[in-house]
């Protein structure tokens, strides 16, 4: 009985693994396209050519956008492109990543590549609307003066305010106020602000939590004296009753402070968490500077 | 007894993984026929997209360009080529004839800067540049599909059920790679 088992065991078992292999050496890889990143996504600097608070204003936005509809709007800045046109790269790029919602399609790329002098607008399929090859196409010639004078933070900058402002009209909601088409570089963001009230939070409820170890210590020894003195008729042993009697700095002060930061890095994580899955058919533009 | 209960047992586990494999191999087969005829569909729609930005491009040109009738009428020829064309082939060469017919219009339009500086030209011709680069994305799909689905036919299982269930292989769309490179507009 066992023997007739076998050959057909043997035989199904080699079908599944014919089967699965074939499935894995078929499937495509793709060259030379850098590996999809899982942080700050929205801004990716290989060809270094973004200042820091540059970026901290493209990720504010980019984030916001991702929160509201889903959509993500990248920059990516390449050295060379090697022997691959703008379009096939950016095409590529864009569909190894996934920008935008695996449903809705809504991502845009704003591809770079600093050698070559050249770049372009990759609109996902369901921002084509919003953002049309024309439109594209006038973002980028707005950015070549930029370009052409090495400054490109603020192109950059510009092309990206332009094309987040597509999208929240695309979705019908407000522009926030930190989307300026003007550079906004001596002010103080959002951001900077949110950190330094943050800043300000915790540096006092650290403050408080001083005052109240010290407060419940000062008290404690005062019991324990009071305790040995009247021979435990007044005072208390219990650290625990010294330590009820202390009010403040608690936990009411901390608590809120916890649940602010756990608020705000919850929200940020699950909105910047990685790329949708998005696909783009090669909508766009391209040009050089 | 005991060893006739087994057999059964084994054959029928047999006829079970057979079918299985049968349906599953005819399944993907199957699918990856309908991805090929959908990326051809989308191929389609891209080349009819860009035929349809002729005309208002053609009536833009038209008040700059007297002296150059020819190369209009080029572009509106390929583009009703297009709306006519009744197989997949004849479309495709139809829209290679619009391809060349728009370059030699973009060649000429060098010699009128009055329409080079026109808003609404730049704007058409920026779409017509997109819809070049759609359609060579829609291409690449469409021949990335036929190879997956050529593979399935070639490869065991599937070369044995494509021949029962007859899944022939397909020829992939040569495209002559520069005839489709998206012409390169500058303003």
């Amino acid at each position: 009985m066992k023997k007739n088992h076998q050959p057909i065991i043997i035989f199904a078992t080699l079908a599944a693994i014919l089967i699965v292999s074939i499935k894995i050496l078929t499937s495509a890889t793709a060259a030379e396209i850098p590996p999809a990143p899982t942080e700050n996504i929205y801004v990716n600097d290989y060809a270094a050519m973004i200042d820091d608070s540059t970026k901290n204003q493209i990720l504010e936005i980019g984030k916001d956008l991702d929160k509201k509809y889903k959509a993500q709007i990248v920059v990516v800045t390449i050295n060379t492109l090697g022997d691959s046109s703008i379009e096939d790269y950016a095409n590529k790029l864009f569909r190894n990543w996934g920008i935008g919602d695996k449903n809705l399609n809504n991502g845009v790329l704003l591809l770079i590549s600093k050698d070559d002098r050249k770049f372009r607008i990759e609109v996902g399929y369901g921002l084509e609307g919003a953002i049309t090859d024309g439109y594209a196409g006038e973002i980028l010639d707005g950015m070549k003066s930029y370009f052409r004078d090495e400054n490109y933070s603020a192109g950059v900058l510009q092309a990206y305010s332009e094309l987040a402002k597509k999208v929240y009209e695309e979705y019908g909601g407000e522009i926030p106020e930190n989307i300026k088409v003007e550079d906004t570089e001596d002010e103080w963001g959002f951001i900077e602000v949110t950190l330094f009230l943050l800043g300000c939070g915790v540096v006092l409820s650290i403050f408080l939590q001083i005052l109240y170890v010290i407060a419940v210590a000062v008290l404690y020894i005062v019991n324990v004296l009071l305790y040995a003195v009247t021979r435990g008729r007044n005072g208390t042993l219990s650290l625990k009753k010294v330590a009820s009697y202390v009010h403040f700095g608690k936990s009411d002060f901390f608590s809120i402070w916890w649940y602010d930061s756990n608020g705000k890095s919850g929200g940020g994580d699950s909105g910047g968490g990685g790329f949708g899955g998005g696909s783009s058919g090669g909508g766009g533009a391209s040009d050089g500077w | 007894m005991n060893n006739k209960s087994g057999s059964l047992v084994a054959v029928a586990a047999a006829v079970v993984i057979a079918v299985f494999i049968f349906g599953s191999s005819y399944n993907s087969l199957n699918s990856a026929k309908i991805e090929v005829e959908t990326q051809y569909g989308q191929v389609e729609n891209q080349i009819q997209r860009r035929a349809d930005l002729i005309p208002n491009l053609v009536s833009t040109v038209k008040g700059y360009m007297q002296y150059e009738e020819r190369v209009l009428t080029e572009v509106t020829e390929a583009r009703t080529k297009i709306l006519n064309a009744e197989t997949p082939d004849a479309k495709n060469a139809a829209d290679g004839e619009l391809t060349a017919a728009l370059g030699r219009l973009i060649a000429v339009s060098e010699n009128y800067p009055a329409l080079k500086s026109d808003t609404h030209f730049t704007e058409l011709m920026r779409e017509i540049a997109g819809s070049e680069n759609r359609i060579a994305v829609a291409r690449r799909d469409y021949n990335s599909a036929i190879r997956e689905y050529n593979l399935e036919v070639q490869n065991f299982p599937g070369n044995i059920f494509a021949k029962i269930f007859g899944f022939k292989e397909m020829n992939q769309f040569e495209a002559e790679e520069g005839a489709h490179e998206v012409p390169q507009v500058n303003f």
